[in-house]
């Protein structure tokens, strides 16, 4: 947590998840030399990012039929037998106090039923969380998940912090990321659009700074 | 292969030359954040500075500075207000960038950033309803005060008072419109003078005359993406910018019969979700898309056209849908549907 205003954003990835990920398809194929799609990985300024960062992978242009081509999507979650290995991360950059009655966002879809305190990230629907996942959304604050409320904006999101206690001025905002104790995860996301997860992964944001942690 | 996007340099001039005469006496802040809602914020804020736009509305610092790279006028004004910390707002300061303020935070950062001679341009910005950033009204004098303050120490300068409405309701509307017009009055008489004043994006700005203040800002109109409901960009005198095209090859399929394959997938910004919602034109024929994949797309091909260009949505000239259509189609507006389109499909100005 930090004390800090904060409109960072970060693509989060999870150098020991995407190993244990690159593991379990290497496993799948009996062994076969893995390598990262270079096609499919430049089509996102964070994924050639994120494949950059891998190390112990090839990645490569070269045809190499003994080779099994895996996308950087595919790695960070998409493939069936991997874990979300990513993480769009924000910083609280607004409180508000907002009484019984009163509308949160654009056309006032979400109303306040009760005294509530609502936080804003600086992420949105420009980032890729999908504005359709408006109402279906939720979101870590401090490591709590809690909704998304009212309309996703382009560039931020409402969130009823009301049950989490410690909430502050660059708390951490975090969507998706290693959901395997049941949070809100990219196969939620893409259940909910009836797309695929590989779908979610490739569009997160462009305007995200990528850290490997 | 893959998508490429042209952007219309015509289609951008005549919205801004529209929209500009129907905002007068305001002026039109043309709002490029997002990579100019994916229409590639350089080149449109280029166009838009050859039309005669003045004010641009960038959202992150970094936009901004870029922006003035490219202009270097010191009459144009850039406003960004997602901002964090010393080093982006001393950029602000050096690349002339004015600074949305809706915090004690922000002005915490400012304050802390001071640099002697230079005073950060701020426009300060009040909530009104939507309940997002903006200093909430019972604040709002006590941040004024504290603003004066600061302007008296030379830390900043304070240029213009903003608001955003949540066009929930016209009551909604007219009660946020008398809060910005008393808290716009307070800030004036805080200041000792008269502020650039701005409430209005697009819907409000071109429906409400009393809305306009100094200037209205202007996203998704300017692209010429309708924000009302049931109304044509054409219908609104505005046209598309940006026409989606991707090769189309013809094929056979086991399932669909004759198809195109369109070289456009979903890591081009296509919604797996715009199967069987949406078609592209192929020669001037509507073809269904029925399937959408990673860097393509299946469409159906009843017609039998030949392979050649496939147009996703345009300016609906060529018999294709707008942005628009497809926005309704999925359930959402037409300015997600550009803003997903990854910096990796070349954009092409031209007209």
């Amino acid at each position: 947590m930090s004390d800090a205003l904060s409109y960072r954003r970060v693509v989060v990835v999870d150098a020991q998840l995407v190993a244990e990920n690159a593991r379990a398809i290497a496993r799948d194929v009996a062994g076969r030399r893995l390598v990262v799609s270079a096609a499919r990985r430049s089509n996102r300024r964070f994924l050639a990012e994120a494949a950059n960062g891998l190390n112990g992978y090839s990645v490569s242009d070269a045809v190499d039929p003994e080779a099994f081509e895996v996308s950087m999507h595919d790695l960070l979650g998409g493939h069936p037998l991997a874990h979300t290995a990513v993480a769009l991360e924000s910083h609280v950059f607004g409180i508000r106090d907002v009484a019984p009655g009163e509308g949160v966002s654009y056309g006032a879809t979400y109303v306040a039923t009760r005294p509530s305190r609502i936080a804003l990230a600086p992420i949105g629907f420009a980032d890729g969380l999908d504005r359709k996942l408006s109402g279906a959304l939720r979101v870590r604050v401090n490591g709590v998940e809690v909704p998304v409320v009212g309309r996703i904006a382009m560039d931020s999101i409402s969130i009823d912090v009301t049950d989490v206690v410690d909430v502050e001025l660059g708390s951490v905002v975090s969507v998706f990321g290693d959901t395997r104790d049941g949070g809100f995860s990219i196969d939620d996301a893409a259940r909910t659009l009836g797309i695929t997860t590989g779908e979610i992964i490739t569009r997160l944001s462009e305007r995200a700074t990528v850290e490997w942690r | 292969m893959s998508a490429i996007a042209h952007i219309s340099h015509s289609a951008l001039e005549h919205n801004l030359r529209v929209l500009s005469e129907r905002s007068a006496p305001a002026r039109v802040m043309f709002v490029v954040k997002a990579n100019g809602y994916g229409h590639g914020d350089a080149d449109v804020a280029e166009i838009a500075y050859h039309a005669g736009i003045r004010d641009f509305g960038c959202l992150e610092i970094e936009t901004a500075v870029r922006i003035r790279a490219i202009i270097d006028d010191p009459d144009v004004l850039l406003l960004a207000w997602q901002f964090s910390d010393h080093d982006e707002v001393t950029l602000a300061a050096m690349a002339g960038v004015e600074l949305g303020v809706g915090s004690h935070a922000q002005l915490d950062i400012l304050e802390a950033s001071h640099i002697p001679g230079v005073p950060f341009r701020v426009h300060l910005k009040v909530d009104t309803g939507l309940n997002r950033n903006g200093v909430p009204q019972d604040d709002w004098g006590r941040f004024i005060g504290r603003a004066v303050g600061l302007e008296k120490r030379g830390i900043v300068r304070v240029t213009g008072v903003w608001t955003h409405i949540a066009e929930t309701s016209d009551d909604a509307d007219q009660r946020a419109l008398r809060e910005f017009s008393e808290a716009r009055s307070v800030a004036e008489a805080a200041v000792g003078r008269s502020l650039f004043a701005h409430l209005a994006a697009s819907s409000a700005g071109f429906r409400l005359p009393d809305f306009r203040f100094d200037a209205v800002r202007i996203g998704g109109h300017a692209y010429g993406i309708p924000s009302f409901d049931d109304i044509t960009p054409h219908e609104m005198g505005l046209e598309p910018v940006m026409t989606l095209v991707a090769p189309a090859t013809t094929g056979s399929h086991p399932v669909h019969g004759s198809i195109v394959t369109v070289a456009a997938g979903y890591v081009d910004g296509i919604p797996g979700y715009a199967a069987g919602r949406v078609s592209v034109t192929v020669g001037e024929v509507r073809c269904p898309v029925v399937e959408v994949h990673e860097d393509y797309l299946i469409a159906l091909n009843a017609a039998d056209v030949p392979s050649g260009v496939a147009r996703l949505f345009g300016s609906g000239d060529m018999g294709e849908q707008t942005v628009r259509e497809w926005g309704d189609a999925l359930g959402t507006l037409g300015d997600e549907i550009t803003c997903r389109i990854p910096a990796s499909v070349p954009r092409i100005v031209g007209d």
